[in-house]
């Protein structure tokens, strides 16, 4: 199940990209199962398709699915080595929230500390 | 009174009545809706305006029909001018019920989910099931090419025109179905819910679909062996039947969207919540 909020200023695409970005990392969708049509998920979302079809080459472009042109979209295998795009995928994603929490009022301990607790539950989701 | 002239009475009777009963269907398809999500359907205006208008037609129409010789080109021009003009009013009225239900299909949330499993058609209807109006389709096409040399090439349009509806209804409906289970507006506020009610809604489509396709491949062949230079009762009776059989199965194809629950569209809920 993915879920989107359709009046938070982020755009769909980006929502729907980072939804489906964390049901396979969770492991919500394994490499090789096929993931819903281009048709199913607007329909279901309330979106236009081409938001949908714009998340899936997006994801696709990052390596993570396979879009056959009007066949299936499936779940890409993972990997075994971390990219090099996604550990600076990372590091910049990191620095963005890091500053925006400094900027916020929250101490360099609780930022740690948060990350630690978000990174722990997100392993026993996985597990789960 | 001949049965060719109660065959010009049906024909013109049918010309008439069609959109009202185009119209009627679409209110019943959309009042029941709103009835079953709770939701307030006030009786479009137009459609009060139709029904009138028709019952004053009818029999005008009917009693033109009763009048002149047939084969009458003055009753063809009636019976168009007759469509055409409740044709009019039955847009309006059809216009109305899509606004008057829209409170009971659109469905306001900025959250919103999605399952991320694939649905396919297979997964609702059994392959036996859903084959059957394909092969009544394609025996019906197959049986017309064959029989077609040995019948006479008099007066075919009408039989003719049945067989070759069942196609088109197989497509229309195919789509239907497909947009059903994956198309814009499958959402369902009750998750749980969703997949048994799309289950029972693609199966009353499919059953639809096989009793107009079967109805009309059937009908066709019975009326293509028939003598229409001296038609008889079955004529009268086929031709009526085939007629409104094709009129509802319209009907129903247009009013497809009058009770399907869709997300209000993603532009309009972010301006709405500023």
């Amino acid at each position: 199940m993915i879920r989107i909020d359709v009046t938070s200023a982020r755009p769909l695409e980006d929502q729907i990209a980072a939804a489906l970005r964390q049901a396979l990392a969770q492991g919500e969708i394994g490499p090789g199962d096929e993931l819903p049509s281009v048709r199913q998920l607007a329909g279901d979302l309330g979106v236009h398709w081409n938001t949908v079809a714009r998340a899936y080459r997006r994801l696709a472009d990052e390596r993570l699915l396979i879009v056959r042109r009007g066949r299936s979209v499936v779940a890409r295998e993972p990997s075994g080595q971390p990219s090099r795009v996604a550990r600076t995928g990372l590091r910049e994603q990191l620095n963005e929230a890091i500053a925006a929490a400094v900027l916020g009022g929250i101490s360099s301990d609780e930022i740690g500390r948060i990350f630690q607790e978000a990174l722990a539950r997100f392993g026993e989701r996985r597990r789960s | 009174m001949t049965a060719q002239q109660v065959l010009q009475i049906a024909v013109a009777c049918i010309a008439t009545a069609t959109p009202w009963l185009v119209a009627r269907i679409a209110l019943s398809v959309a009042s029941r809706h709103a009835m079953s999500v709770g939701a307030a359907f006030p009786p479009p205006r137009a459609m009060h305006i139709l029904t009138r208008a028709t019952l004053v037609a009818l029999p005008l129409a009917a009693t033109a029909g009763w009048f002149l010789t047939p084969p009458s080109l003055l009753m063809g021009a009636v019976d168009v001018a007759a469509f055409f003009v409740l044709s009019i009013l039955g847009l309006r009225a059809l216009s109305e019920i899509d606004s008057a239900s829209r409170p009971a299909r659109d469905v306001q949330a900025s959250e919103r989910a999605a399952s991320l499993r694939p649905r396919r058609l297979r997964d609702y209807v059994p392959l036996a099931w859903h084959a059957v109006p394909f092969v009544a389709c394609v025996s019906g096409l197959a049986l017309l090419a064959w029989r077609l040399e040995s019948v006479s090439s008099s007066r075919l349009f009408v039989p003719v025109s049945f067989i070759l509806a069942a196609p088109v209804f197989l497509w229309l409906y195919e789509v239907w179905m497909r947009s059903e289970i994956s198309g814009a507006g499958s959402v369902d506020v009750d998750h749980r819910h969703a997949d048994q009610r799309r289950r029972q809604r693609i199966r009353q489509i499919l059953v639809v679909e096989t009793i107009l396709i079967v109805g009309l491949v059937g009908i066709g062949h019975a009326l293509l062996g028939l003598d229409w230079k001296a038609p008889g009762i079955r004529v009268v009776l086929g031709t009526t039947g085939g007629a409104l059989l094709a009129i509802t199965g319209c009907a129903f194809a247009l009013s497809s969207e009058l009770n399907r629950r869709r997300y209000r569209d993603a532009g309009s809920a972010s301006q709405a919540s500023r």
